[in-house]
């Protein structure tokens, strides 16, 4: 990579504006619309939002890993460096070396035909100027970095002899090969079992700890969020409609969505009788969306000017906590927007 | 790759090898694990220099089957047979002998016929030509094949119309006639089946082009693909290393069909009087002569038939046993 290209003192990640449209038979599909966040070195950005909300689609704008007929616009910056509308080759130096990806589907995205060892190996030599024993030493010691046992032994395996839990370790281990400043994870932890949830989160952070890189963890647990994450940004319909600290987010969140997701999840301290509070309504289509603020049809506390003008993300109550609503200071931690379950049990009670 | 030493040297390496943001990873505990005790020492480097050479692995699962390997060494004692037997023989291919459709006897133990050629030495030569032939067959179509295959089913758009429609029109066109067109040319080097050969490579690699383009076509939305290009491979290294060895199994099953397609249709060729000219012969050429005399002088047409399906069967049986070692969730060991 050429160092001249970077600056030392522009943030490792700016993203401004970002949008990304499709072209269906339904008409233009806007995935992204205007999406803007900074990413600073250490720090777990984690991004939450239900299926179609756009996460995946902004992590693959930022790697240039979108199909050709996605329009791209806005900015994304890394270093300093505009990453948007830069050539593939040019990429392909980006990719893996500097911005690192964790797929979702770890039983998929190995290679079925090559050893584990090997695939690292390839993955390590894309970058560095190495010899192959060596990068098989470091191969070696990657996976046992991220918790495969006997790693020398098993690094000669083959992707279908690993469990899944293995698999997402390996993958893990392949994005850290090069030491990249930024690792995106895409809901790394979707397609496997609770049970290994926790160690392949592990594995996550171990990452983190050991190439000091920044981490976008796009995941719909909030759960996996409360845990790990420094930042969180709330995606809906394409945007962002909530940012803020961890502590922002879960305590006194400011969007009535943000509060509908967390006030629909099991909670340890509530008396066992209380029923979850899921949010009513769908996601509206990304095809033809009508003007206003896109949660409007859903929102509890929704009035008519609403349905006009979309509300844009603006700080509410200082620092860097930022909610996309017209009446984010109505919302207090207390109250419930929203309706308990009505359950079939209870009628028959 | 260096056997012993590979440990050794691997441990000091990613401190000068390695650009500096990699030496705190890598450097840091790679000697503390390569210094166990030293018989664990010796075990896991020889175990792990077998097992990190992808090469090997293949190798290994194929020696293990055993009736490919039943086949290999068949085939290369045909080939052997040909090439060495032919020359200690007493008569050669080509050479008039004084008995005159005679029966498999001691003298000639696939007997001779109606113009007193030795049909052991007919057979060893002929098949010599056919395995030949078919080698180049298989060659050519697999090369050309999996080229435009895997282009146009890489690239989509532009490439994949263009070469696609391209494949359809040699399809269209019926094989025998782009067959005895080329071979008109051939006239020149009669009888030559490196000529034929290539000839029959240039027509048959239709089949091999739309298989790989149908296997390319799923395999790249996979999501491993997705994943190495995250990693910042590039076409080229996608196509090669990635998707070609997924591939692997339709190409190699559909290459040892072709072979058998040659030997075939280098027999129709010659009963035509285009492909191999007497005096040379082939396979192909002595069962298109001799299928009328199954039923009377048996000798004439039964043993180059079993040579015939004999090399077949091995041909078919190593690709078997090619395909089962590239495949690395295929561990059970085939009788």
């Amino acid at each position: 990579m050429d160092d001249a290209l970077f600056s030392d003192d522009a943030p490792l990640l700016e993203v401004s504006d970002l949008s990304v449209t499709f072209s269906s038979e339904d008409g233009l599909v806007r995935a992204v619309r205007g999406v803007s966040f900074t990413l600073e070195p250490g720090r777990l950005l984690s991004v939450v939002g239900e299926s179609g909300s756009g996460k995946s689609v902004t992590a693959m704008a930022l790697l240039g890993l979108l199909p050709r007929s996605a329009q791209v616009a806005g900015s994304a910056k890394f270093r300093g460096m505009e990453l948007l509308g830069r050539p593939d080759r040019e990429m392909m130096a980006v990719r893996g070396a500097e911005i690192a990806m964790i797929f979702q589907d770890p039983m998929t995205s190995l290679n079925p035909v090559y050893s584990v060892g090997w695939q690292l190996v390839e993955a390590i030599q894309a970058h560095q100027e190495i010899d192959k024993d060596a990068a098989w030493d470091r191969a070696v010691h990657l996976l046992d970095t991220v918790g495969i046992p006997e790693a020398r032994q098993r690094a000669a395996g083959y992707p279908h002899e690993f469990s899944g839990g293995m698999r997402q370790r390996v993958v893990i281990a392949m994005a850290m090969a090069n030491d990249p400043d930024v690792i995106i994870a895409d809901e790394p932890t979707t397609a496997l079992d609770v049970t290994v949830q926790a160690q392949v989160l592990e594995a996550l952070r171990t990452a983190q700890e050991v190439t000091h890189a920044a981490i976008i963890l796009i995941t719909h647990d909030l759960g996996v969020v409360a845990g790990l994450a420094d930042d969180v940004m709330v995606m809906y319909a394409g945007k962002a409609v909530e940012r803020g600290t961890v502590e922002d987010i879960f305590y006194w969140p400011r969007m009535p969505y943000t509060k509908g997701l967390l006030g629909s999840l099991p909670r340890l301290d509530a008396s066992g009788d209380e029923r979850l509070r899921p949010i009513p309504g769908v996601p509206p289509s990304l095809a033809n969306m009508p003007p206003g603020c896109p949660f409007m049809p859903r929102c509890p506390i929704s009035r008519p000017n609403c349905a006009e003008d979309e509300p844009v993300l603006r700080p509410v109550v200082g620092g860097g906590h930022l909610a996309a609503c017209h009446y984010a200071e109505e919302v207090s931690p207390g109250d419930e927007l929203f309706a308990p379950i009505s359950s079939d049990a209870e009628v028959v009670e | 790759m260096p056997d012993n030493p590979g440990l050794l040297g691997g441990a000091t390496d990613p401190a000068t090898g390695a650009p500096a943001p990699s030496t705190g990873v890598g450097g840091s505990t790679a000697p503390v694990e390569a210094m166990p005790s030293p018989e664990s020492f010796v075990d896991t480097s020889v175990a792990a220099v077998a097992a990190r050479s992808q090469g090997r692995a293949i190798l290994r699962r194929f020696l293990r089957h055993r009736l490919a390997m039943a086949s290999l060494v068949l085939f290369v004692a045909i080939l052997l047979l040909d090439e060495i037997g032919s020359r200690l023989w007493p008569y050669t291919y080509s050479q008039l002998t004084d008995a005159l459709n005679s029966g498999p006897t001691g003298g000639h133990p696939f007997g001779t016929d109606g113009v007193g050629h030795d049909m052991f030495a007919q057979v060893m030569r002929a098949s010599l030509t056919s395995i030949e032939l078919s080698l180049v067959v298989a060659a050519v179509s697999m090369v050309i094949g999996v080229a435009i295959g895997a282009l146009a089913g890489y690239y989509r758009s532009w490439p994949e119309a263009f070469l696609m429609r391209f494949t359809d029109l040699i399809l269209t066109i019926p094989i025998l006639a782009i067959l005895l067109v080329l071979s008109r040319q051939a006239a020149r080097h009669a009888g030559s089946w490196l000529f034929i050969g290539l000839i029959i490579g240039f027509v048959i690699w239709t089949s091999v082009a739309r298989l790989v383009r149908g296997a390319l076509l799923s395999l790249r939305e996979r999501d491993f693909i997705e994943a190495a290009r995250a990693l910042g491979a590039g076409d080229g290294r996608i196509i090669l290393r990635h998707l070609l060895p997924n591939a692997v199994g339709p190409i190699i099953v559909n290459t040892t069909l072709s072979v058998a397609t040659a030997i075939l249709l280098e027999s129709t060729l010659s009963f035509l009087g285009l492909g191999v000219q007497p005096p040379q012969t082939s396979l192909g050429l002595l069962i298109s002569q001799n299928q009328g005399a199954a039923t009377t002088e048996w000798w004439l047409f039964a043993f180059p038939a079993i040579f015939l399906v004999v090399i077949v069967l091995c041909v078919n049986f190593i690709g078997d046993g090619l395909r089962d070692a590239f495949d690395p969730r295929q561990t059970r060991v085939r009788a």
